[in-house]
């Protein structure tokens, strides 16, 4: 597996772990549909909340948020769309949280930082 | 959930109610505006979103529809913010619904909360006016609403304070405007008429333009006080009635000229527009329609300055609203009529040089040039100007002298009286100058000697028909001024020296 790849993967577990510490119950990790994944699913009190996982090691360029473009949330949205037509969910409270992690050089996670809802539209 | 506020915008100078019908439901977060909305009223979902959550209330993370009800008229403008907020805030269940009935909310949202001044509110409060309905505004806008009498305003600060109005917590302050107190004011000028030294019989040109509502024309070399001149005649018109300040004042309002400070037009607006001037920037238009400066200067001075220089098609686009008194705007977005009743005075110099006419200097132009000069200024549109009259440069002992004639005050009062007998006269508000061909004949009564004196007028100055009648109706003011039922030698003798154009003076 890719470097990049093997640390997103590490992020999102990471992600699930810090979720759960807050009352999140995971529904699903990677979810996949036909054009894109979700990184995890979760179920937080009466609302379903799609989170984008976002990893960076120190030193790299901006933070890991600054990834999230507008193209990547229309996608996730349009994820999202998938989703609750799959699962027909069209009148579930909905949300989307995005996770940033820093990853220290020693390969350890030195900031997990959680915004909720994220954007909408 | 659904919720509707009532919300007005408007078109043209008319208020046309608009219903904001918000729906919240759950799903996927989503905001969407429809109803035509212009990229302002897209803008509102940013505006509003903001100040909700910084006046302290939830902004509902949910799917929201908004719908601008008539479904097929164009939105533009910030005005629905309030309306659109207090939808949601209904919508979502943190203000009872039924608070929203019989409310019209008009104000825009800053990100912080605070209602904004909006454009238009006059036309707006004065279509409500005597209704049961309430208003509800920004606090900037509290005194251009509270012109209008018997009409339940309510100005306030920000969206907080307009959501403890709506659960019945605090009841604001409505400001109070006396018109009558407003308008007697008026008529006490910074400048008068008296300010300009001699140049008496274009002062008596300006008393008879102002009598009769006759257009009117000052022809002269640079220097000589045309624009000071035609800048004063406002001082020696009648004094606004109250309808007439409304009139004007919402023509104003609409553009978003008014600020607290100045809540109604207590004089009668003058003009002057750059001849640079845009064919729709003077008589109104754009893709959503908005009054010109011919409607701007309604009830007023429409004062064009160096009027050759002016775009041919510019002067031709005024001509219809001269006779009509009004101008119909028809653009894709769609048509509406501004009032554009307003005296027109031109002013220009005989010649490119401007010196032709003065006796001192020497004019360097060619014939040719004077003649293409002349002929920018079309013929149906002279057609329209009664009174054309020459200013002359000033001798030293007129620059010099200290009298100054009479005050405008003394000429008004002149004027009024003219007007009054107009009024008795014609019965159905014309003036002498928007006479018809048949009643320029049953109302222009010459005696002998005055006949005797036209027709010679007629026949040696080679005058056309035109302005044969041109003469009578200027005569007709000239004897109104006088209280004169029958208008007599002295009369049309003055009212043919009004017709230098006519005459060609300098053309020779």
């Amino acid at each position: 597996m890719a470097e990049h790849l093997k640390l997103g993967r590490f992020g999102e577990d990471i992600a699930a772990e810090h979720l759960t510490r807050l009352g999140y119950s995971i529904l699903k990790k990677d979810f996949e549909a036909p054009f894109g994944q979700i990184d995890v699913v979760a179920q937080d009190g009466d609302w379903l909340v799609f989170v984008e996982v976002k990893t960076r090691r120190v030193g790299g360029i901006g933070l890991p948020e600054d990834a999230i473009t507008a193209k990547k949330r229309r996608k996730l949205i349009s994820l999202a769309y998938y989703y609750l037509t799959k699962y027909k969910l069209p009148e579930q409270k909905c949300r989307f949280d995005v996770i940033s992690i820093l990853v220290g050089e020693d390969g350890m996670p030195i900031e997990i930082r959680l915004i909720k809802d994220a954007f909408g539209e | 959930m659904l919720a509707r506020a009532k919300t007005q915008t408007v078109v043209g100078i008319q208020a046309v109610e608009v219903s904001v019908e918000v729906d919240v439901s759950f799903g996927l977060p989503n905001f969407t505006i429809v109803g035509l909305p212009d990229a302002v009223v897209k803008e509102a979902k940013e505006r509003v979103k903001s100040a909700i959550k910084n006046s302290g209330f939830d902004f509902p993370r949910a799917r929201i529809t908004i719908n601008l009800a008539p479904a097929n008229l164009k939105k533009a403008g910030a005005g629905f913010d309030l309306a659109i907020a207090a939808a949601i805030l209904a919508a979502s269940e943190q203000i009872d619904r039924v608070t929203l009935e019989n409310r019209i909310l008009c104000a825009e949202l800053s990100l912080d909360g605070t209602l904004r001044r909006i454009d238009g509110i006059l036309p707006i409060a004065a279509g409500l006016g005597g209704s049961q309905s309430q208003l509800l505004i920004s606090s900037e806008n509290a005194n251009e609403a509270a012109v209008v009498e018997d009409l339940w305003a309510v100005p306030l600060k920000n969206l907080s304070e307009a959501v403890s109005f709506l659960k019945g917590e605090i009841s604001p302050v409505v400001p109070k405007v006396n018109i009558k107190k407003l308008l007697d004011g008026s008529g006490n000028h910074s400048i008068d008429i008296s300010d300009v030294k001699g140049q008496l019989h274009v002062k008596r040109g300006l008393e008879i333009a102002a009598a009769g509502n006759h257009n009117i024309l000052l022809i002269g070399p640079p220097g000589t006080g045309k624009t000071m001149l035609a800048r004063r005649l406002i001082t020696i018109l009648p004094r606004l009635t109250g309808e007439e300040a409304l009139e004007t004042t919402k023509v104003h309002s609409v553009v978003g000229l008014l600020n607290n400070q100045q809540p109604l037009l207590t004089e009668r607006p003058f003009r002057a527009p750059h001849h640079t001037i845009s064919d729709v920037a003077l008589v109104g238009g754009g893709t959503h329609p908005r009054p010109g400066e011919i409607s701007l200067a309604h009830n007023g001075v429409l004062f064009l300055d160096e009027l050759p220089e002016f775009k041919r098609n510019v002067l031709e686009a005024i001509r219809q609203p001269i006779e009509e008194g009004r101008i119909v705007v028809s653009r894709a977005a769609g048509c509406c009529a501004y009032p554009a009743a307003f005296l027109l005075v031109a002013a220009m110099n005989p010649c490119p040089c401007g010196y032709i006419t003065d006796p001192k200097k020497h004019c360097q132009c060619m014939p040719l040039q004077i003649q293409r000069y002349l002929s920018k200024i079309s013929g149906p549109l002279l057609d329209r100007i009664d009174i054309h009259i020459e200013v002359p440069s000033l001798k030293y002992n007129e620059i010099e002298s200290t009298s100054n004639g009479e005050t405008s005050g003394a000429i008004r009062m002149r004027v009024e009286a003219a007007r009054r007998i107009q009024r008795r006269r014609y019965k159905d508000g014309k003036s002498n100058a928007q006479l018809e061909t048949r009643r320029i004949y049953k109302f222009c009564f010459l005696d002998a000697d005055a006949k005797e004196l036209l027709k010679h007028a007629v026949i040696e100055l080679g005058l056309s028909a035109r302005a044969y009648d041109k003469i009578l109706k200027i005569s007709r003011t000239i004897a109104d001024l006088a209280n004169e039922e029958e208008i007599s030698v002295q009369h049309v003798s003055e009212a043919i020296g009004y017709r230098t154009l006519d005459r060609n003076l300098w053309m020779r």
